[in-house]
């Protein structure tokens, strides 16, 4: 696993310090390699994260923070009952996905736009939306087994059933699912869809019940794509304006707390075109 | 933990089937629509695809790191592991992502580009997928990192996106297993755990 480790060095690291601590990192039992660059140390190490964040610290004397992994944890998907991107009108929403560390996948939404009460969500096979949702095959299945509820176990529910989840008397449905079955990184590239109806489970006694929960067609979906950190945010991209991610949480996100040459951080938060820099290598 | 889970991914890999792996982008905005399709050849992937909606001319066409398509805006930069600069999909130096332009050919609301070729960098699976990341068209033609432009090396000067869509699975349904594994890149994915922040605290 390769970690990035953000040193608070200031302007410019001390030159001893900072080969002192490319040493004492390359002389540690189970760090495969070291480089520093930009203020980062890029450490390919079998070690616990903790450890290594302790190691630079204490080597340097300056503050850390561990900025990444070599291997993300989130992903994201757009869900319309339109086609890609732009403006639609209907069904709309985001749902996030996160894998903890060793914990279980979770599944944070809100969608706008749906017919209140239950709707069956599930992750479907393919990413294909060529034909909108009628295109994105089956719910994810590697097992081959019966539909389900989540809470099943593995060998009695498909992979990508989430259950139901509730829109309110406004059409808007806010939920986040716990589920220790799929992984987040098998399903990037695959999509989610919001079912017509109640998914009953496996339950009911109908021959789609054993299929899809007879819980109807997709009235909204989107392909489940990579995505920055649930912890990055606009201003932490755009650390381009000298406002470092150490003094960012107590700045505002934009407006007069930030310096004036901003151009990207604003972009990034909704400003024009124009203010274009090419420290955001849009 | 998730070294752990990489390694047991990794070791189950080779027990693939040989079905050829396809991906699919399905481009869309107000005005445009395209279907982009791409295929795992023994020489690279195989991008084949029509998209209509604008005038005739050369427009860029990049793989974005991200596929957060909510405003077009939040896919990240160029797909770019290597953090080299911009060029030609032909260049030695580029981002994986630089496919360079799309070319539109017609009079008018007629013109369409067609487009089939292989490209020997970008992957379905492994560091160079470009699975679950977008496909981007701009509203300008990509200058190859050729001019003086101040933003030439970075985005070949491309302008605005004007349509996108996220690199899906067409094909085989099953597990890609190894296919979207997350590659690190020093411009993406700034993750802090919460426990670090709540030690510094």
């Amino acid at each position: 696993m390769e970690l990035e480790v953000l040193v608070d060095f200031g302007p410019k690291p001390n030159e001893e310090t900072l080969n002192e601590t490319l040493k004492k990192l390359k002389n540690t039992e189970g760090v495969k390699e070291v480089q520093y660059k930009d203020g980062t140390f890029m450490v390919e190490t079998v070690l616990p994260s903790s450890l290594v964040l302790n190691m630079v610290s204490e080597s340097t004397g300056k503050r850390t923070v561990l900025q990444g992994f070599g291997e993300s944890q989130s992903a994201v998907a757009s869900v319309t009952s339109a086609l890609g991107c732009g403006k639609s009108s209907g069904v709309m929403g985001v749902v996030r996905f996160q894998q903890t560390a060793e914990g279980p996948l979770v599944v944070d939404g809100t969608v706008d736009g749906l017919k209140p009460g239950e709707h069956g969500l599930h992750v479907h096979e393919a990413g294909d939306l060529s034909q909108g949702c009628k295109s994105i095959g089956g719910h994810y299945n590697p097992l081959g087994t019966v539909h389900g509820a989540p809470t099943d176990g593995r060998d009695r529910r498909h992979a990508g059933d989430l259950g139901n989840i509730v829109a309110d008397d406004m059409g808007r449905a806010t939920f986040r699912i716990l589920d220790d079955v799929l992984k987040v990184w098998e399903i990037v590239g695959r999509s989610i869809s919001i079912s017509d109806r109640r998914d009953d489970l496996g339950r009911g006694d109908s021959p789609e019940s054993k299929v899809d929960g007879a819980s109807g067609d997709s009235v909204a979906c989107g392909i489940i794509a990579r995505s920055a950190g649930i912890f990055q945010n606009p201003k932490r991209i755009c650390a381009c304006d000298g406002v470092t991610v150490w003094d960012e949480r107590d700045r505002p996100l934009a407006g007069a707390g930030r310096r004036s040459t901003s151009p990207c951080c604003n972009r990034e938060l909704g400003g024009g075109d124009a203010q274009k820099k090419t420290c955001c290598k849009v | 933990m998730f070294w752990y889970i990489f390694v047991a991914i990794v070791a189950t890999a080779s027990a693939q089937t040989d079905e050829t792996y396809r991906a699919i982008a399905y481009l869309r905005s107000e005005t445009i629509t395209g279907n982009v399709t791409f295929t795992e050849t023994e020489d690279g992937v195989r991008v084949q695809g029509w998209i209509h909606g604008l005038d005739a001319g050369n427009y860029g066409f990049h793989v974005h790191e991200l596929g957060d398509i909510g405003d077009c805006l939040a896919t990240g930069a160029h797909y770019n592991p290597d953090d080299v600069t911009h060029g030609a999909r032909d260049n030695e130096v580029r981002h994986v992502g630089d496919l360079g332009n799309v070319r539109f050919e017609g009079e008018g609301v007629e013109a369409v580009a067609i487009f089939d070729y292989v490209d020997s960098v970008i992957a379905l699976r492994g560091r160079n997928s470009i699975l679950g990341r977008s496909l981007v068209l701009h509203e300008r033609e990509d200058d190859l990192g050729l001019t003086s432009h101040e933003d030439s090396l970075t985005t070949g000067n491309a302008g605005a996106r004007v349509a996108c869509g996220v690199i899906g699975i067409l094909a085989p349904n099953g597990p890609w297993n190894s296919a979207a594994r997350f590659v690190l890149t020093k411009s993406s994915l700034i993750l802090i755990l919460s426990n670090v922040l709540a030690n510094r605290n």
